[in-house]
């Protein structure tokens, strides 16, 4: 019987743990690509003694240089674990800088917002001609890709200026109303905003805006998931010159969006960038569209982009019966461990991962990670090394090499081409050095508990703004609920706490629900595609499916819009998906793929908003 | 009635299925292009690899091994309907095996005490102590096949929905309903006889 070891209740490491071990440079440098041509004919046998000759090259490479290894060596790591009291100058120059993710308890983890991907994708001059999506991984996938032909519309925006320490009011094409306070912005570095800025924004007001612009209706609420019909969206970015701009925070500005729909019922959701996900924040006020002048926004909360700072770790006294060291490093290189200069860590006594023979590797990265408890630190040293790389300050140690297990396994273990350790410590003083740790720790701690202060008064002041915005809220549509009762066109009034999508929606509940496998025959043959949209334009929502089994309303206005892998459309007219009601048995549908480049999204949607 | 549609708690949404795909096709012609996945499913091959080895240096070493194979093979890489993270899921198998082959690392199964009782629910009839069924459907998911220990784990062990399990084994969903029940009926047979023994 094979060995297998059941384990009740684990422990998992936590997500941060999990993320300080990433490091995608090592998967870059350990990647083989495959090169197909030398296994076909001729080529076979050409590569075949290709490899032999380059084979032979190698092993005569490594015969010649095996004595030359630890001086490569001292020129390609930048950290080192020191022994307590030792002192090893070494010769430091990062290998991969770009590698570096070190982090420490003052670092802080952005929730991605649109602003932040238009920030590090954007290389146009003209802003309004973003590519329409405004997901992280298409963003990031758009960085990289410049040698495929990927037919987007492009999507338009409109555009504002204004001063940021005066603030400003725009209406838009659609006559939505937005105010925007005086100094509400601030810079990437963290610097209040001054001078012209620019305010960029496009709407979303039916099915097809959406369906165009590729934006997600699905929304997954504890588990559960639904789509959402939509009363109006729409997409808001400050930028000065190409820098995006952030609000500050506690800072809101208000959003009155023009909706055919005064349905009091629909709910306030926020796009999160980073996921693609919505998020409920609250609920919008329906206010009369006339006389917009004297409009009041209701705040609906903050939606958080920063987690929660990490204390410093409290330091111990030192115990001399476990290990310890500090860090030698290039400060040029690291400057984020600078901080933790000077400073001695003890490996917690629970933690087996450190062993003797760390403090004579030459490492190549460090990163030391917080934890929520304060009661270590999560540290962990990575190396890269070459092919067959012998490691001579440690090979011929051979009281550790028979003693130490954790070296061993570090050497005969390793996989691809990285070898790490990651392990908990704290700081730790003396009677001698005790003043200089408490110094250090008290000092953190107050940039801390600063830091903790002004997020606390910033929250403070939006609850009670939103306390009483909410009365505001009730009094007006008490007031109000007449005029409503006969006005088409209304404002979703709201306060928005971030830059981004706003989405005034409500979870579509189908009257009426029949699912068909569908499969799209065009002129050209059938088609395959992992995005399909049913855009229900009844009910205001598009649904998106990867596979070919579609859910609809029969008794809704329908049309299917197909993206394509190479960002072409094609799309089923809702007179097809009407065929189907009475032929419930025939499934492939007539699917036309338009000849037309579409400049826009703006000339995509009039195209499909003649078809019927 | 509540219109959601068949979508599993692993759903990937049409949009970031084709997002994903156009990263793919970018990292097929320049690697670095492959970052935004290897950042966005770290941390779900490595939950998925560390509860099937015994400790976390190999957990991780496992999953760099898992992108690194996953990179060196992207060209191979096809949409067949199916979400790119059940090759990484695929990949990940096959190297914990490789690794448990080699003595690299000990075979281990992680159950929550909760996923226990659901599986000792399906495999139980009568209700004897736990310790002693505890022990049993320890005892005799060791003595199951990798590839039923495989199916069991990503059943109730991790709580998949049979669509997913069907996509990660490959068969298809009916399949994988049938394999479950004859290990299930199996399982039973186990600990009722080591039950019947001890």
């Amino acid at each position: 019987m094979k060995k297998i070891k059941i384990q009740l209740n684990r422990p998992e490491p936590s997500s941060s743990e999990i993320k300080g071990m990433q490091n995608f440079a090592a998967v870059l440098s350990g990647v083989v690509v495959s090169k197909p041509w030398y296994t076909k004919s001729i080529w076979k046998v050409v590569g075949g003694l290709n490899a032999l000759v380059i084979l032979v090259g190698v092993v005569f490479y490594f015969t010649q240089h095996s004595k030359d290894v630890s001086g490569e060596e001292s020129k390609n790591t930048s950290v080192l674990i020191r022994e307590e009291k030792s002192v090893t100058p070494q010769n430091q120059t990062k290998q991969e800088p770009t590698q570096l993710t070190g982090k420490n308890s003052e670092m802080e983890e952005k929730i991605g917002t649109p602003g932040d991907l238009l920030s590090e994708t954007l290389e146009v001059e003209n802003v309004s001609e973003i590519s329409y999506k405004s997901s992280k991984t298409s963003k990031q996938a758009k960085a990289f890709i410049s040698d495929v032909t990927i037919y987007k519309p492009k999507a338009k925006f409109e555009k504002f200026r204004f001063r940021a320490e005066e603030g400003g009011e725009i209406i838009t094409k659609h006559k939505s109303f937005l105010r925007f306070a005086s100094n509400s912005f601030r810079k990437k570095s963290g610097e209040v905003a001054n001078g012209e800025i620019q305010i960029m924004t496009r709407e979303f007001h039916d099915a097809l805006d959406i369906a165009v612009a590729s934006i997600t209706m699905a929304y997954d609420s504890s588990g559960q998931h639904h789509h959402l019909q939509s009363a109006g969206m729409i997409e808001v970015y400050a930028l000065q010159g190409k820098d995006t701009l952030d609000l500050i925070p506690g800072k809101g500005y208000e959003i009155n969006l023009v909706s055919n729909t005064a349905d009091p019922s629909y709910n306030l959701y926020y796009l999160n960038a980073k996921n693609n996900r919505w998020n409920h924040i609250g609920k919008d006020l329906v206010l009369p569209s006339q006389g917009n002048s004297d409009v009041k926004s209701v705040s609906l909360g903050n939606v958080n982009n920063k987690e929660e700072n990490l204390p410093p770790v409290i330091p111990q006294k030192k115990n001399n019966k476990r290990y310890r060291f500090d860090i030698d490093v290039d400060k040029r290189e690291f400057p984020e461990l600078v901080e933790f200069n000077g400073l001695f860590f003890e490996v917690d006594a629970a933690d087996t991962n450190f062993t003797r023979a760390f403090y004579k590797m030459q490492w190549n990265n460090v990163e030391i990670i917080g934890q929520a408890d304060n009661r270590s630190y999560v540290f962990r040293f990575s190396k890269t090394i070459k092919l067959l790389e012998k490691f001579p300050e440690i090979e011929y140690d051979k009281e550790l090499y028979n003693s130490d297990k954790a070296y061993y396994r570090m050497i005969n273990g390793r996989r691809g081409n990285t070898i790490s350790s990651t392990f908990n410590a704290f700081p730790v003083f003396d009677g001698a050095d005790s003043a200089k740790v408490w110094k250090w720790y008290n000092d953190k701690l107050k940039t801390y508990n600063k830091k903790v202060a002004e997020r606390q008064r910033a929250e403070e002041e939006s609850r009670a703004m939103s306390q009483e915005q909410q009365r505001m809220q009730f009094e007006r549509e008490k007031k109000l609920a007449p005029q409503l009762a006969t006005n088409n066109l209304v404002y979703r009034s709201f306060l928005a706490m971030n830059m981004g999508v706003y989405n005034c929606d409500q979870i579509y509940r189908m009257a009426k629900r029949t699912t068909r496998p569908m499969f799209f025959k065009s002129k050209t043959g059938m088609l395959n595609s992992s995005n399909i949209k049913l855009v229900d334009k009844t009910a205001n929502s598009v649904m998106g499916f990867y596979d070919h089994n579609i859910t609809y309303n029969p008794d809704n206005d329908n049309m299917i819009v197909i993206i394509l892998n190479d960002g072409r459309i094609a799309y089923v007219a809702p007179s097809e998906i009407r065929k189907l009601k009475s032929t419930p048995k025939e499934n492939t549908v007539e699917t036309v793929i338009p000849e037309t480049q579409f400049a826009d999204t703006d000339a995509m949607k009039k195209f499909l908003e003649q078809l019927n | 009635m509540v219109a959601t549609m068949d979508l599993s708690q692993y759903h990937i949404s049409q949009e970031t299925i084709q997002d994903e795909l156009l990263i793919i096709e970018a990292a097929k012609k320049n690697a670095s292009a492959f970052k935004p996945l290897y950042e966005k499913y770290f941390e779900t091959i490595y939950r998925y690899v560390f509860r099937r080895v015994d400790n976390r240096d190999d957990a991780r070493d496992i999953t760099q091994q898992v992108f690194i194979n996953a990179l060196s093979n992207i060209s191979k890489y096809e949409y067949r309907g199916v979400p790119f993270t059940s090759w990484l899921y695929r990949i990940a198998y096959n190297e914990v095996v490789k690794a448990v082959r080699k003595n690299e690392t000990t075979r281990t199964v992680s159950i929550e005490a909760d996923s226990l009782g659901v599986l000792l629910k399906e495999t139980m009839e009568e209700e004897p102590g736990m310790e002693a069924r505890e022990k049993g459907l320890s005892v005799c998911l060791s003595g199951l096949k990798e590839e039923e220990l495989k199916l069991v784990e990503l059943r109730y062990f991790e709580d998949r929905p049979f669509k997913e399990v069907s996509e990660i084994i490959q068969v298809t969903e009916n399949n994988a309903k049938v394999k479950m029940h004859r290990i299930l009926q199996k399982l039973k047979a186990c600990i009722q006889g080591k039950l019947a023994i001890g």
